[in-house]
This record gives C-alpha cells, sequence and structure tokens, in this order.
C-alpha cells in the first residue's frame, strides 16, 4: 500500500539516485545513466498522479506528501525538464557530492510543490536549502565557503521565520493543511509565512543572499539553483497569497530593483542573479495582482524564466569554465573561440528580452497586460520600465561584453558536448514556446483569453526593444565595466555579524572566565573548609592535645594531596563495591 | 496494571558495579576486560528493555533496599522518565564500550583499568539515579556519580589533568554539599518524607499550607544543587572536564553526568514540587527564564570557541537547558519536548564526541581551524557529524526537530512568544557554530604549517572501533526523528494524566 | 562555418548599424497602422509612444543607477575581506 504511492512520488526517485551516486563512483556509465534517467523518470511519473496521495501520520499530525492540481503539474512539469537539461549540463562533473546535492535539492523542490500540508513543506523546504549550499560550496574557494555559510544561515533564519509563522497559524487554527490564504483574513502569523516565502523568492530587502552566493557557486551548481528555489518560492505564493496589494507593490519595485544593479555590475553571473530578482518580480507582482490572468501570467513567466535564465547561466557558467573568468572587465571577443555557447547564450537575451517568437514574448508580456487590464498603470510602467533595462542589461550588455567588443586576448576552447546539448534544449525550448504558446497555456492553471501576437503588441515590444539598443550604443562607453562591486543591504548584517562576534568574544567570553574563575577564590576555599570542619569534627573525640591538633593538621594536608594524585579511587572503589557485596548478601538472605 | 514489588529492578544499578568488579579482576588480560565492559553494557541495557513491557502497559516496578528511618529509605521506583533515561544511557554505554577500545588502544593510554572501572560504576551510579524512589536514594547515586567520574577527568595526570579534575570536583562537590543537603533537609522538614510522587506529576509531595518563601529557597537550592545540570553560573566545570580523554567526555559528560544533572532537576521539579505549586509560585516561568539565559549565552561562548571539544561543552551546556526549558513550562508538551531531549540530544552529542575524539586519535588534530580539508581522509565521521550537527539545529525529520517542535508548541500553550524566540535563535546560532565545521573539514584548506593527513584514515581496526559506533548513533539520531512513537509514548504515560 | 558568418558580419558593422537605423524607423511606422483594442493607459493611443519610452528609459535608467552606484555603492571587490 504504501510502496506504490512512495514510488509515485517524483522526489523518492531522487532520493533513491543520490544513496546509489556514491556506489558509482567508478562505473562512468553506469552513473551518466542514472543521472539523466532519474529526471526522465520523474518526468514521466509525474504525467500520471493521482490528485491526492501519501497520507502519513507523524507526530500526531496527518501529513500530505502529494495534492496536484493544475498549478501544481505545470511547475511539476517545468522542474523536472529543467532537472534533464541540469543533468545533461552537469554529466562531466566528477564530484559525486555535487550531483548528491543537485539531487536532493531537485527532490526537496519537487516534494514542496507536491505537499499539502505546512510540514511537510518545512521539512523539504529545510532540505533544499541544506543541500543547495554545497552547490556553492563545491566551488571550493574561499569566497564560495563564506558565501554558502552566508547562505544558510540566511535561508535558516528565512526557515525559522516560516516555522514561527506555521506555529502560530497551527495555535490559531488547529489546522496545517496549506491552501490559499484570504486576503482580508491574514493573521500575523501568515504575514510570518508569507515573509519565509518572499526570502526565498528573494524580494528586497531580504533578497542579497542571491547575488551574494549565486555567483559563487560551482558552474552547474549554479544553474540549478537559479532555477528551483526562486521558482519554488514562486509557487508556494501562488498557492498562498494570491491577491496581496502588497507582493504586488513589493513585484513591481522588485523588478526595477534588480534590474538597476544588474546595469552596473561586473560579475557575469552576478548580472544574472541580479537579475533574478527582477525577472521573479513579474511574477511576484502578477501573484500580487491576483486576476486569473495574472497569476497565469506568473505561471507562464516561470515556466519560461526557469528556462531561459537556464540557457544564460548556462552560457555564463560555460565562459567560467573554459577560460576561468567571469568578470566582463576580463572578457571579450570570445565569439571568435566559442561561436556556439555564444548563440545560444545570445537566444537565451533576446528570450529575456521579450522577442517575438520567444517564450519571453509570450509570458512577460501577459502579466504587464493583465496589469493593464485591472488599471494598475503604475505596476504597467515600472514592468515596462524594467523590460527596458532587462534587454539593456541582459540582452545587450551582457553578450557584448563577453563575446563582441574588445578581444580580451582570452583563450578558450569550445565547451564539452555535453554543456553545449544543454543549452542548445533550452534554446529549442524558448523558441518551440514563443512559436507555439499553446502547449504552455494549456498548461496554465486557468483558462487563457490572451492573444500575445497582435500588431500592437508587436509594435510595442520591437520599438521598446529597438530604442533601447539604441540608448545602449549612444552610452556604450559609459558602460565600460570596471573591476568594482556595489554594496547592498547584506552590508547590514555582514557588519553586524562581526559586531555580533565582537560581542559573544569580548564582553560574554570574558565575563564567563570571570565566573568559571570564581570557583577558585570562593568555591575551592569554602569547599576546603568544610572539609577541614567536618575532618576536625570526626577528631574532635580524640585526644586534644598538641599530637591530635598536628595529626589534623598533617591529615588535612594528606587529604590536599590525595586528592590531587587520583589514588582515591581505589580505596573508595573498595569500599563501595564491599557495601554493594553486604547488600546483595542482604537482598538475597 | 499496578506496580509489582520485585528486586528485579535493583538489577539494573547492579549490574554495572558487577561488571566494574570483573573489570578490576581481569586487568592483566586486557581484551577480557574490554569484553566485560561490552557485556556489562549489553546486560544493563537488556534489563531495562525488560522492565519495559510492563510500563508501557500502565504498570510499574518498585522495591525498597532498606530504610534509614521514616521517610529516609533507599528505594527504587520506575517511570517513563527514568526508563528513557537508564535505556540511552545504558544502551550508549554499549557504543562507548567499542569506542574506547579503539580510543584508548589507539592513543597507547595508561592506567586502562582503572579507566574502565570507574567508567563502570559511574554508569551504575546514573541507572540507580534513574531508578530512584526518593531524594535520599538521587543523592546517593547522584553523589557516586561525582566520585567516580573524577578519576576519568584527572586521567591523563598532567597539569592541566589535575587542573581540570580539581575545578571539576570542586564545583560538583561544593554545589552538593552547599545547596543539595540543605536542600534535602528543607524538604524532609516540610513534607515529613523524601519519596517522590511517582505516577502523577501535578501535586508533588508539598502540603498545601507550606510556607511559599521556605518553598522557594527549598527549590533555588535543589536546581543550583545538581551542579551536573550546568545552569549557568554553575556550568564552568563542563569546560574543565573536557581535559578527561574524548570517550569520557563522550559518554559521560554528553549523556551520563549531564543527563543526571538534568534529570535531577526534571524529576525534583515534577515529582517533589509538582506542576500545580511550580505553576502557583511562578518557579515554572522562573526556571524558564534562566534557562533562557543559559541557552542563548553558552551558544554565543560556543562560537568563539575554536578547540572542537570546547564548542561541543558549551553546546552541550546550552542543549541542557532545553530539556530544563522544556520542564520548566509545565505544559503536557512542552515536558514532552524536554524529556526526549534527553535521548535525542544523548544521541546526537555522544556522535560528535565520538568524531572529536576520531578526528584527534587519527590526526592529533584538536582546533576547528586546523581540520581543513579532513573530511576527505574521514569521510564516514564528518559525514556523521554532519547529521549529528543536523539534529542539534532542529532539522526535520532528523530528531532534534522533534524537540524543537514540542518545545514551540510548549511555548504557544503558555503564550510566551519570548520563549519561542529563543528556541528559534537558538536554533539559528547551533547552526552558526557547527556548519563552520562541517565545511571546514570538506572544503577547507589545511594550515600552511601543518602536515596534511593522507589517504583515507578510517580503514585501520582501531579507527574502525571509533568509526562504526558514532556512524551508528549518527544514523539512530536520524531515525529517531522519523520514527519517535515509541519515545513518545513511553513519555505519554507520565505526562498526559 | 557559423565562425565564418560571425566574422563576415563583424567586418562590415557599419552596413549592420546602417540596417540597425533602418530598421528602427520601420518600427515607428509600422505603429501607425498596428490596431488599438483596449486602451488602458494613455500612451496607447500615442503613436510611437514606445520608442520614446524605451530610448528614455534606457538612457534614464543608466544614468541614474550609474550615478548611485558612482556616488554611494560602489566600492572594491574585496570591501568586505578587512
Amino acid at each position: 500500500m504504501i510502496s506504490s504511492t512512495v514510488l509515485i512520488h517524483p522526489t523518492t526517485w531522487f532520493l533513491m539516485g543520490a544513496v546509489l551516486l556514491p556506489f558509482l563512483n567508478n562505473k562512468e556509465k553506469l552513473k551518466k545513466t542514472v543521472l539523466i534517467g532519474i529526471p526522465l523518470i520523474a518526468f514521466t511519473v509525474i504525467h500520471w498522479l493521482p490528485d491526492s496521495f501519501g497520507h502519513v501520520s507523524y507526530l500526531g499530525f496527518d501529513l500530505v506528501f502529494g495534492r496536484v492540481d493544475q498549478l501544481t503539474r505545470v511547475f511539476l512539469h517545468v522542474f523536472t525538464i529543467m532537472a534533464i537539461i541540469g543533468c545533461i549540463y552537469g554529466l562531466h562533473v566528477k564530484e559525486t557530492g555535487q550531483h548528491i546535492a543537485a539531487f536532493l535539492y531537485v527532490g526537496g523542490s519537487l516534494g514542496v510543490t507536491l505537499c499539502g500540508d505546512y510540514l511537510t513543506l518545512f521539512i523539504f523546504w529545510e532540505m533544499m536549502a541544506f543541500s543547495s549550499v554545497f552547490l556553492v560550496w563545491y566551488r571550493k574557494k574561499r569566497r564560495s565557503i563564506e558565501a554558502g555559510f552566508r547562505y544558510l544561515l540566511v535561508h535558516t533564519t528565512g526557515g525559522l521565520v516560516l516555522l514561527a509563522g506555521i506555529f502560530l497559524r497551527y495555535k490559531n487554527i488547529h489546522d496545517l493543511s496549506f491552501v490559499q490564504i484570504a486576503t482580508n483574513g491574514a493573521t500575523f502569523a501568515d504575514y510570518l509565512i508569507m515573509i519565509g516565502f518572499m526570502l526565498n523568492a528573494a524580494v528586497p530587502p531580504i533578497h542579497a543572499w542571491l547575488p551574494d552566493a549565486y555567483p559563487e557557486a560551482s558552474v552547474t551548481g549554479a544553474v540549478f539553483m537559479c532555477a528551483f528555489t526562486t521558482k519554488t518560492a514562486v509557487y508556494v505564493l501562488a498557492r498562498g497569497f494570491p491577491g496581496f496589494e502588497a507582493l504586488a507593490i513589493l513585484g513591481a519595485i522588485m523588478t526595477l530593483y534588480g534590474v538597476g544593479y544588474a546595469v552596473v555590475e561586473n560579475d557575469a553571473r552576478r548580472i544574472l542573479a541580479y537579475h533574478i530578482v527582477s525577472q521573479v518580480g513579474y511574477m511576484v507582482c502578477g501573484i500580487g495582482i491576483g486576476t486569473a490572468m495574472a497569476v497565469n501570467g506568473a505561471v507562464a513567466h516561470a515556466y519560461a524564466h526557469i528556462i531561459y535564465k537556464g540557457l544564460l547561466f548556462m552560457g555564463a557558467g560555460a565562459v567560467l569554465e573554459m577560460t576561468g573568468k567571469s568578470k566582463l572587465n576580463e572578457l571579450g571577443g570570445l565569439y571568435k573561440r566559442m561561436p556556439w555557447a555564444m548563440v545560444f547564450t545570445v537566444i537565451g537575451g533576446i528570450s529575456i528580452s521579450g522577442f517575438p517568437l520567444t517564450s519571453g514574448f509570450i509570458s512577460k508580456s501577459m502579466i504587464i497586460a493583465a496589469a493593464g487590464e485591472s488599471h494598475r498603470t503604475g505596476l504597467m510602467l515600472m514592468m515596462t520600465l524594467a523590460a527596458v533595462g532587462t534587454f539593456l542589461s541582459v540582452g545587450i550588455k551582457l553578450p557584448y561584453f563577453i563575446w563582441f567588443g574588445k578581444d580580451s586576448g582570452v583563450e578558450a576552447k569550445d565547451a564539452p558536448w555535453n554543456m553545449n546539448l544543454g543549452m542548445a534544449i533550452a534554446a529549442f525550448l524558448c523558441f518551440f514556446l514563443g512559436v507555439f504558446p499553446d502547449y504552455l497555456y494549456k498548461m496554465l492553471p486557468f483558462p487563457v483569453h490572451y492573444h500575445p501576437y497582435t500588431a500592437y503588441h508587436l509594435a510595442e515590444t520591437m520599438q521598446l526593444l529597438g530604442f533601447t539598443g539604441l540608448g545602449f550604443f549612444i552610452m556604450v562607453k559609459k558602460l565600460k565595466p570596471k573591476p568594482k562591486m556595489n554594496l547592498d543591504v547584506d552590508w547590514f548584517y555582514r557588519k553586524g555579524a562581526r559586531v555580533f562576534m565582537w560581542i559573544a568574544s569580548r564582553p560574554v567570553l570574558s565575563s564567563n572566565n570571570w565566573i568559571n574563575d570564581v570557583y577558585r577564590s570562593v568555591g575551592l576555599r569554602l569547599t576546603m573548609a568544610m572539609a577541614k570542619a567536618i575532618s576536625w569534627f570526626d577528631w574532635e573525640g580524640i585526644d586534644w592535645t598538641v599530637d591530635g591538633s598536628a595529626r589534623g593538621v598533617v591529615e588535612g594536608g594528606n587529604r590536599l594531596r590525595s586528592l590531587m594524585t587520583g589514588k582515591i579511587q581505589h580505596y573508595i572503589g573498595g569500599a563501595v563495591a564491599l557495601t554493594f557485596i553486604i547488600l546483595i548478601l542482604v537482598m538475597l538472605v | 496494571m499496578e506496580t509489582i514489588i520485585t528486586s528485579k529492578i535493583v538489577l539494573t544499578p547492579l549490574i554495572p558495579m558487577v561488571t566494574a568488579l570483573l573489570i578490576m579482576a581481569s586487568k592483566n588480560k586486557p581484551n577480557l576486560r574490554e569484553s566485560w565492559s561490552v557485556f556489562g553494557a549489553l546486560l544493563t541495557f537488556l534489563s531495562v528493555i525488560y522492565l519495559l513491557p510492563r510500563l508501557l502497559a500502565g504498570g510499574s516496578y518498585k522495591y525498597t533496599l532498606f530504610t534509614l528511618y521514616p521517610g529516609v529509605s533507599i528505594k527504587f521506583h520506575l517511570d517513563g522518565l527514568g526508563i528513557l533515561f537508564a535505556g540511552t544511557s545504558s544502551f550508549l554505554w554499549i557504543m562507548a564500550g567499542f569506542y574506547c577500545v579503539g580510543y584508548m588502544r589507539g592513543l597507547s593510554e595508561h592506567a586502562q583499568t582503572r579507566f574502565y572501572f570507574c567508567y563502570a560504576v559511574a554508569v551504575g551510579g546514573a541507572m540507580g539515579a534513574a531508578f530512584s524512589a526518593n531524594l535520599f536514594t538521587l543523592y546517593l547515586f547522584y553523589e557516586i556519580v561525582s566520585i567516580f567520574t573524577y578519576p576519568l577527568v584527572a586521567h591523563h595526570q598532567d597539569k592541566e589533568g589535575y587542573f581540570g579534575g580539581r575545578k571539576y570536583i570542586v564545583y560538583l562537590m561544593f554545589a552538593s554539599k552547599a545547596f543539595l543537603l540543605p536542600a534535602m533537609v528543607l524538604v524532609y522538614v516540610q513534607c515529613g518524607t523524601l519519596d517522590f510522587a511517582i505516577g502523577n506529576i501535578v501535586p508533588g509531595i508539598f502540603p498545601h499550607n507550606a510556607a511559599p518563601l521556605l518553598v522557594k529557597i527549598t527549590y533555588l537550592l535543589c536546581i543550583f544543587g545538581f551542579a551536573k545540570a550546568a545552569l549557568m553560573p554553575i556550568h564552568g566545570w563542563l569546560p574543565a572536564a573536557m581535559v578527561a580523554p574524548t570517550p569520557v567526555s563522550a559518554l559521560l559528560h554528553a549523556v551520563v553526568v549531564v543527563k543526571v544533572g538534568v534529570f535531577s532537576i526534571a524529576r525534583v521539579m515534577l515529582s517533589v514540587f509538582g506542576i500545580d505549586i511550580l505553576n502557583k509560585l511562578g518557579l515554572g516561568i522562573f526556571t524558564a527564564y534562566l534557562a533562557s539565559f543559559t541557552i542563548i549565552v553558552a551558544s554565543m561562548i560556543a562560537l568563539t570557541q575554536n578547540n572542537l571539544k570546547m564548542r561541543l561543552a558549551y553546546s552541550t551546556v546550552s542543549q541542557l537547558s532545553y530539556i530544563i526549558l522544556g520542564v520548566a513550562m509545565l505544559t503536557p508538551n512542552s515536558i514532552t519536548g524536554g524529556i526526549i531531549h534527553i535521548t535525542n540530544h544523548a544521541f546526537a552529542k555522544i556522535t560528535l564526541f565520538f568524531c572529536a575524539g576520531a578526528i584527534f586519535v587519527a590526526t592529533h588534530k584538536k582546533n576547528v581551524s586546523e581540520m581543513g580539508g579532513i573530511g576527505w581522509n574521514m569521510p564516514f565521521t564528518m559525514i556523521a557529524f554532519g547529521l549529528a550537527s543536523l539534529s542539534m539545529i532542529g532539522v526535520p525529520p532528523v530528531s532534534g526537530f522533534v524537540t524543537k517542535w514540542f518545545l514551540a508548541l510548549g511555548t504557544l500553550d503558555i503564550h510566551n512568544m519570548i520563549l519561542l524566540t529563543v528556541i528559534l535563535v537558538s536554533s539559528l546560532l547551533n547552526a552558526g557554530y557547527f556548519v563552520p565545521v562541517v565545511y571546514t573539514s570538506f572544503f577547507g584548506k589545511p594550515n600552511p604549517g601543518d602536515t596534511p593527513s593522507s589517504g583515507f584514515l578510517e580503514g585501520s581496526p582501531l579507527i574502525m572501533f571509533m568509526v562504526i559506533p558514532l556512524f551508528f548513533t549518527a544514523v539512530a539520531s536520524v531515525l529517531f526523528g522519523i520514527y519517535p512513537d515509541l519515545f513518545l509514548k513511553i513519555i505519554n504515560l507520565m505526562v498526559v494524566r | 562555418m557559423l565562425l565564418r558568418i560571425l566574422n563576415y558580419l563583424n567586418e562590415h558593422s557599419i552596413m549592420l548599424k546602417r540596417i540597425f537605423f533602418v530598421f528602427l524607423a520601420l518600427f515607428v511606422v509600422f505603429d501607425f497602422s498596428a490596431a488599438r483594442h483596449e486602451m488602458h493607459f494613455f500612451g496607447d493611443s500615442i503613436i510611437g509612444f514606445w520608442s520614446l519610452f524605451g530610448i528614455l528609459g534606457c538612457l534614464g535608467m543608466i544614468i541614474v543607477c550609474k550615478g548611485l552606484s558612482h556616488v554611494w555603492l560602489e566600492k572594491e571587490e574585496d570591501y568586505y575581506d578587512k
């Protein structure tokens, strides 16, 4: 009974893979089969999921591991596809630990997507955090180790906020089911849960972990990370909090915040990381607007974004892998040496910018149109402005300074076949969805009444993109990358942590040492005094002559000495043993 | 089911004592001597298991050894709290028995007979304490544990050893003589008896007209008298005791000694004072805040410690107060959380200390900053360390999460958000000092001046004696998190009335 | 083969620029003919609005962001390592 439902849950397959992989260390072919096979199995399994399965009793609660509806299915679909692409891209990675971490990470993400109650959600939420940190650490540089540690602490904090919200919600309504929360019925507990979700969605001001950790992750690790943590958070926000005004406003702000940093940053993967913040902003905004079209748009955009952001990270990762560099000021002119990587990345770039015939055109604009339809003009303009910035930073600036521009003279071979294949699949999907949007629209949670290929939409988009491009070429000299970084809100907790450690190591530690030494001044003297008093009491009956007192002093000194040599235990041991023998005799007789 | 009177209950404290004698008798045959250790541990554990079925069915066992005068006797009585403590300690003694072989022989330690002898007696003392039916018996066995762990702390007999040992014994003896003894007298004077109210944790043994001030003084003397619970500021003996060989730190100062301390406090709170009087006088919440202070401050200190055993020692100080916090909140959920942490923490902490010891034997490294990259030389050890760390941090589904879940529910039962924040913040602090050990060992670089360890260090037989038990306890930690039901059932018997 | 195309394009960049400007003009012209269905926003009805939005938005963004960066947020890469 339980075994069949366990096997139909896709996470089980990833867990089995994770356990199996260490044993396949020397069997390359088998290992590669498992690496690609497991995501493929997961992709097939999700098509046969029943609407509700996997009910387990734990700690007195009814955990629901499987709750499936249209919203669940579309996310499962894209997550498993991305897992396949990511595993293909990472086939060449020798460290088994990275693959295990990736499997646990994807498994956790699928677990969150499928869960029906908050406790199961939390279990998989933490699993995602603790496994993805290894994808950062596996880069093995000092900066990566430190960034990973910060990543883990931030995510642990977010998890604790989420947990607090779950506890309070349970106390209020005695129900842990994960369902939509009414906008006018949200309690403090629900807002805590929302904040926990928002941290994983990288909503400012709790977003800084993303641009901190993602550029420091391993090449393949970053490809996985960009897809799963934030989009799982988008899923849970879409499930629990559609229509919350705060999300709409924060989402729109997010789009500009992320893209603003992306325009000025220097490291390729940091630009992409900030850009994730921007794109997720569209999704968060769409969820916040809450209408059917807006939520549809958010989900469609999540789907498309996973593919093309993954593609962009794959491209930047390929450059990093082949040249060892990711900073724009050190790169340039690589189109000659890595032509295929360039083509794919450029496809990713135009897709994210929303060129017609790409997936971005049919997804991002749905949210903007939804904002328009709900007469949220401010949000609409902010998001359109962010689209300008997107094309500017990721569509033009990034490819220009890596692949074109002034030749940096960096030597590089084209990427290995598996990396190119992964990118090719993603690029193909970008076009496929752009040309046949109905494949995606059919999977969306609500019926779709949006038609992207209208003349007006085409006109609007081409004008926007074209003139943005013009703007870039006018200002291209100003945009030349410099080896600098920009401060973000993580300044507060990075400096704050230093202050905290100072407090721990100075005042707290010295107070502790002072108290521990009090024993010597007070405790030791008092104990010895008590011991002397008791021994005086012992000898009271004996002659009070000088001999007696002298013997008392000598005994006291001997006692002190014997306490230090530790031989006393033989006598005590013997005495205790004797006592127990007597006790046994007493009992039995 | 009723309580039957049988002397079988005395077997559990007795077997370790007999084992100790056998150990002393086999001092010239090391293999025989070590086998007595493991065998004795196994028998002790089995004797505890033997007592379990009747307890699960709602009954109990008791036995009076002898009576000094009315109200003061050596008496044993079993309940859920006692059996959980006894079972955990005896089972982990089996693990430690194996571990000790690898450690003591790996370092060619001296005076091994004395070591094993005192080890066994100390565990026997803990067993006696677990089954104690009154304050006098508890005190007697509590002191036996103190005395017989002193030679273990001072084992190395060097300057550090004597210094640490002296601090250790003075702390424990001073607290027990100056606080506990008067407390016992006060309890006798106010209640007419020293017997625990086993079977019901609500009324306690104090009469209704007991003077509040006197009760409060007695209470304070009790909780500070049981210094082994390492409640701040009486915690300094625990870091000092880290000079002992690591098997001592692992079994005794993570499981037996410290748990005797918190067990005694829990026992006194629940079966001497009782929930009613603690609530009435506000002593519960007072203790909860005291414990919270210890939890947070000890974690902060742990963050600053480079020596791995010191870091683990302060972590223990912090984690023990979770148990006290749980009991102090006086609700069924919180008491469950506190008591189950006795077991959860024991398994996780012993794993962590076992790892520290294995690292020391294999590489002679004590400080976290030197441990760069050893994860690849000792993968099983560091993976076990990682799993046990997850339990301490409270990540589901490892056992520590079960503790935190019940503790948090407890804070919600008494509507105290401060305590909830304490629990959550301390989880973050735990992550702050455990995670660096894991990432340093796997992704860090060894220090420039050190000789780098090379190759797989866990293959030699002596090291395997250490690594197998610690991996076992780490896996157990995970399993207890996924299947906590047996322990919950045992605790429910005494908590839900 | 791909390389040959790319190198060809690189050498004839001036020609590319000219084609680019032609397309920009075409886009604005196309806007005259595009049918507008729902006016959510006053700008929808203006021809060429989005071209202006694009160029001004782009330039504005570069100036504001670069400005903020220069004035306040830009630091050396090893800022936190001190």
